[in-house]
């Protein structure tokens, strides 16, 4: 039994057989090719080789200069494979007289060497080396496959994936029904994988390091998304354990459905508006059903993912369409508009060049602005939608008022368009903005006198008000919602919102995670926007909540000097407010 | 391309090579000894008891897993092979990738 540590992200307890994608690569299918078709393939394999041998060299050379030839050279082996004759002369034979597409042929002749060296080198120290020929593998087959990788289609029992890391689309194209959770040796806390592991509700547990070497596919391994564990070869006693409390959670959440009707209400009569985050138009129905007030922050980067072209404005209308009718009358539906970035899909209108600093580039709306027949077809699906319902449009990531106007001007500019057009629309839409970029907080009172809601992005504004890449394990610590500097700025926030009477909620994992509650509470939110799985437990904690008692404790918060001090303080008052759920954690 | 002198007959050149890298012939070794053979024109085979490889592939040098002290055959075969034997063979019980650069330049 070995047991991993690494970063919780996605609650519950799984268990079930592993299914290993790196270490086994990205699964390849033996495809035969015509032989009319002979020719092409050995080309294709080629030019494959031969950018996998540039970008070799170039790693050589870029390592060389930041580290010495000491570790260059080690590429310069990865780079002498391409040209290796027995290595070429396998995959000449596999494609020209076997017949085989250049994915399988490479991946074969990779496997046949690595079966050879293991074989030979079992039980030496050279054994774990083949670590470099899957390397080299993958290298080619990136080039053959480009960004295609489809390893998680077909399965055939359900499964525990484990990865070295998982994108965000391999992420939301997992079928819940065929994979129980997942585990990575790579991530952050707020990654929008782990982001989307919440929504689906799926447990999972990222940034474990290095493991993938000590487990096999098939394997019974655990995932637990509370502690942040993932257990290889349980002992028998451990998995018990592990059953039983899977199957209690499994009740517990049962309970907290059955509650979802009552109401989201202080013990001293304050009404809190609890609102569901979403990705997909189908998640909606994972808001309705746990009682939440409506949807504020719908995600709509997914229209735009796993694609080869633009969603039309009318696969834009429909996808809100569907979350409106699930929503019903009377309930908002906030719609964030495209927050493209960084860490997350660059497709054709991501920046020509690689940027050096994504997190700080062309992202979210700033691709917006300089790509306006995007943006502008976007807005006008938001704004045909609001015929049928409570829709808001929310601009992400403004750092600037200018920039905020001229969202707004764009904003005016379709709804123009649309009257022309004779196309229905509510023409005084509320508009809000993301709080995410210090500077927005900061200006605070300034933007609140030019929007109707403000939604804290705390994600976003954690990570750039503490400098802390929020996928980056190794600053995983400086990245915490409680930190004080933080903290100031969500008041900073809320006072100038209040003062202006500009509505405001707060929409990033800081909301959906209990521990908060109050002290958002006391800070003066009276509106949270969080992952539906999340709603029921934030509700409980409402609901044994006095205001006065809540305002006491976000002040004494706001005293204390560190994150840790902070969750500690927060910690203590939990178990008082609400001794259940602080029992029934593990703090 | 090095023009060693020209055997007479085209019968194999041995020699036993113990390694002496004390990572054994891992990847890196094993490339620069497969480029430094890819010189010579004549055949070079490398023999790791009953398994018996292409010397101037380093992917199936690899495979022979050949910890330290293991004792491989080093065989050479064609009209450069009393040039390249004595070279090789040296190169073989280099004891370091970085030395066996060296050997090359």
């Amino acid at each position: 039994m070995i047991t991993l540590r690494g970063i919780p992200v996605s609650a519950g307890v799984a268990i079930g057989p592993a299914l290993v994608l790196d270490a086994e690569g990205v699964r390849i299918p033996q495809r035969k090719v015509p032989p009319e078709q002979v020719e092409c393939e050995i080309a294709r394999l080629h030019a494959a080789l031969a950018a996998a041998a540039f970008e070799a060299n170039q790693t050589q050379r870029d390592i060389t200069a930041r580290l010495g030839a000491k570790y260059g050279s080690i590429f310069a082996a990865h780079a002498l494979i391409f040209e290796d004759p027995d290595f070429l002369a396998d995959l000449d034979t596999l494609v020209r007289t076997e017949r085989f597409a250049a994915e399988y042929a490479v991946s074969r002749a990779i496997r046949e060497f690595v079966k050879a060296f293991e074989k030979e080198g079992q039980g030496t120290f050279l054994a774990w080396r083949s670590a470099d020929l899957f390397d080299i593998e993958k290298r080619i087959l990136k080039h053959l496959l480009g960004n295609r990788r489809e390893p998680l289609q077909d399965l055939k029992e359900p499964v525990i994936v484990l990865a070295r890391d998982l994108t965000p689309s391999e992420t939301a194209v997992l079928d819940k029904n065929k994979v129980f959770a997942f585990a990575t040796e790579h991530g952050g806390r707020t990654s929008h994988t782990a982001i989307i592991a919440n929504a689906m509700e799926l447990p999972a547990v990222v940034g474990i390091g290095h493991f993938l070497n000590d487990v096999t596919s098939g394997d019974t391994v655990i995932v637990d998304g509370v502690e942040g564990v993932l257990i290889l070869d349980p002992d028998p006693a451990v998995e018990a354990q592990y059953r039983k409390a899977r199957d209690a959670r499994i009740s517990r959440s049962g309970y907290w459905v059955v509650e979802r009707n009552l109401p989201a209400v202080t013990r001293d009569g304050v009404d809190m508006e609890l609102l569901g985050n979403i990705e997909f138009p189908d998640e909606a129905t994972a808001c309705t059903a746990r009682g939440a007030a409506g949807v504020g922050l719908y995600r709509t980067e997914f229209l735009y993912v796993g694609r080869d072209s633009d969603p039309t404005e009318e696969e834009h209308l429909q996808a809100y369409l569907r979350v409106i009718r699930e929503m019903g009358e009377g309930r908002p539906v906030v719609i964030r508009t495209l927050d493209l970035g960084a860490d997350k899909f660059v497709a054709a209108h991501g920046p020509k060049e690689p940027e050096k600093n994504p997190s700080l580039g062309v992202r979210s709306v700033r691709l917006c602005l300089r790509d306006t027949p995007l943006f502008r077809k976007q807005l006008r699906a938001i704004l045909r939608a609001s015929a049928f319902g409570d829709v808001r449009v929310m601009f992400p990531m403004i750092s600037t008022l200018p920039e905020l106007r001229k969202c707004v001007f764009l904003l005016n500019e379709v709804k123009e368009d649309l009257r022309e057009a004779g196309e229905r629309f509510n023409p005084t839409i509320p508009v809000g903005t993301m709080i995410e970029v210090p500077s927005a907080a900061i200006m605070a009172n300034e933007f609140a006198r030019e929007v109707n809601f403000f939604s804290i992005g705390t994600n976003d504004l954690i990570q750039y008000t503490l400098a802390a890449d929020r996928t980056n394990e190794l600053v995983a610590d400086l990245y915490s919602p409680a930190d004080p500097a933080v903290l100031r700025l969500i008041k900073a926030v809320v006072d100038a919102a209040r003062t202006h009477g500009t509505g405001v909620n707060v929409c990033g994992e800081m909301s959906g995670d209990p521990l908060f509650t109050p002290l958002l509470v006391g800070l003066g939110l009276r509106q949270l926007s969080l992952a539906p799985n999340n709603l029921p437990a934030v509700k409980a904690v409402v609901r044994r909540l006095d205001v006065g008692d809540a305002e006491r404790i976000a002040a004494e918060a706001l005293t204390l000097e560190s994150a840790r001090d902070v969750v500690n303080y927060l910690l203590r008052e939990r178990k008082r407010i609400h001794p259940e759920a602080a029992g029934g954690g593990e703090e | 391309m090095e023009n060693g002198h020209p055997s007479t007959d085209n019968s194999p050149l041995r020699a036993t090579v113990k390694v002496s890298n004390p990572k054994g012939l891992h990847m890196r070794a094993a490339f620069a000894f497969a480029k430094l053979a890819a010189r010579f024109r004549s055949t070079v085979t490398v023999r790791k008891q009953d398994r018996k490889v292409n010397g101037k592939s380093g992917v199936s040098l690899m495979t022979l897993a050949a910890v330290p002290d293991t004792e491989l055959d080093l065989e050479v075969a064609g009209e450069d092979a009393q040039a390249a034997l004595p070279i090789l063979s040296k190169a073989l019980a280099a004891p370091s990738a970085d030395g066996l650069d060296r050997l090359i330049q």
